[in-house]
């Protein structure tokens, strides 16, 4: 009989989750913007500083969010509706995080008397396509894998019979 | 119990993550290509001074500036480097922080990859803001110049801008406007006194054709006359201005030391008057 839960699967997937949209992003977030004013030998500007502390307050409970999602995904088997409603949560998830964390492709940055913006929001579009490909898949493998998944614990008789 | 059957549809699924892959694959590769793309960009401020001509009302600031992309260096491990379209040139101005006088962009451009290329443009700075201030024609003028490039790259997927403002102090177009009070005389003329002041005006060598220059004196209650004289342009010109006096101002002026009040108006080509406005220390007559 195939398993229903498989928390050693959750935990991989959690961890792995939180440590790419969680953990690295505020690592990345804390310390390179400091590490390179110390290179360029001037301190962080504050308003800098304090953008950056507020990009981590939305961050790091949407990558918690992500991580959660995902390792709750893997938890249940392929086949059964709860994996298919968290991993389509984990997607919207990561759309989120994503739309925030690059602003919606949105920069604009002065410093003294030069300004510098960059528009790459429709760049972004083959990313929310990305992910909204990933939200069918999670989808499609519900699709796909509930009849071997109920015919593996009833022996061929379970929902959509 | 059953043996678990081989699900139909896995194929559909392997394209999912195979698209979703690939979209992310063409996010990435495009994005890097551009990271790699955008040192390669150059853009060069003109290095001759800018040439201006004054037409209308406008004052043109004519130069050029140098844009180019230079051969992508990671050639070998990206193929492409992505080239500019949409490659303008905008310049804004304002006048000692309150006036803005051009907000101007050049034609749209596209340079690719490898090419240089020179832009040629004409900024018209636009005097009918300035004419009660008179800032830029007949004041010195702190100019915010804020000059940027802007364009499309990444096969269309993005826009870019930059820009720095530098300030620039502008000489007054018509200078050295110097009227010689000390030396004015007073000729009693058909009842009336003509008061003859000589002046001195400089003013930019672009400029050509006349200005005319009319001058209002107030005393402290109200004005006691006014002359007026049309000013050759582009040349330092010498002159004289002749104002009407009645007798009683006249006798006024002649006699008593004052704090005079000075209206000058000079308007240019393309109808444009400036004004501004100054006083005269009057210690006694001629």
């Amino acid at each position: 009989m195939e398993a229903r839960y498989h928390p050693f699967s959750a935990a991989l997937h959690g961890v792995a989750n939180g440590l790419i949209f969680v953990a690295a992003p505020v690592a990345f977030l804390r310390y390179l913007p400091v590490l390179l004013a110390s290179v360029a030998g001037f301190g962080l500007p504050e308003d800098l500083s304090a953008r950056l502390q507020a990009l981590e307050a939305l961050i790091v409970p949407l990558g918690i969010a992500v991580a959660a999602l995902a390792g709750l995904a893997a938890f249940f088997s392929k086949g059964l509706l709860l994996r298919a409603a968290f991993g389509v949560g984990k997607q919207g998830a990561r759309l989120a995080w994503i739309f925030f964390v690059l602003n919606g492709g949105l920069f604009a940055l002065a410093l003294g008397g030069v300004a510098l913006s960059v528009d790459f929001s429709r760049l972004l579009y083959f990313v929310y396509a990305s992910i909204g490909l990933m939200a069918a898949y999670a989808v499609g493998e519900f699709l796909v894998y509930r009849h071997r998944f109920w015919e593996s614990q009833m022996g061929g008789y379970g929902p959509g019979y | 119990m059953a043996a678990a059957r081989r699900p139909q549809g896995r194929g559909l699924l392997l394209l999912l993550r195979l698209g979703a892959l690939g979209l992310s694959l063409a996010f990435t590769f495009l994005f890097v290509t551009t990271v790699l793309t955008a040192p390669n960009l150059e853009f060069a401020p003109p290095g001759d001074d800018p040439s201006f001509r004054y037409e209308d009302g406008l004052l043109y600031v004519d130069t050029a500036f140098d844009l180019g992309i230079q051969d992508c260096p990671s050639a070998y491990v990206f193929p492409t480097c992505h080239g500019i379209t949409n490659l303008t040139v905008f310049v804004r101005a304002v006048v000692e922080d309150t006036v803005s006088v051009t907000d101007y962009r050049s034609p749209p451009v596209a340079v690719a990859v490898g090419e240089r290329r020179s832009v040629d443009v004409s900024i018209p700075l636009r005097l009918a803001p300035l004419v009660t201030t008179g800032y830029i024609v007949l004041r010195p003028a702190n100019v915010s110049f804020t000059l940027g490039i802007s364009g499309t790259t990444t096969r269309g997927f993005m826009d870019f801008a930059g820009s720095f403002t530098q300030d620039q102090l502008f000489d007054p177009l018509i200078s050295r406007f110097v009227v010689d009070w000390e030396n004015s005389t007073f000729v009693p003329e058909n009842g009336n006194v003509t008061w003859t002041v000589p002046y001195t005006v400089g003013s930019a060598d672009f400029l050509s054709g006349t200005a005319d220059a009319t001058v209002r004196v107030h005393n402290a209650t109200s004005q006691l006359t006014e002359g007026a004289t049309a000013i050759p342009l582009g040349q330092v010109a010498n002159g004289t201005f002749s104002f009407t006096l009645s007798q009683e101002a006249a006798q006024d002026l002649a006699t008593t030391p004052q704090t005079l009040r000075v209206e000058v108006a000079v308007t240019l080509p393309g109808d444009l008057t400036f004004t501004t406005e100054t006083t005269v220390e009057w210690t006694g007559g001629a």
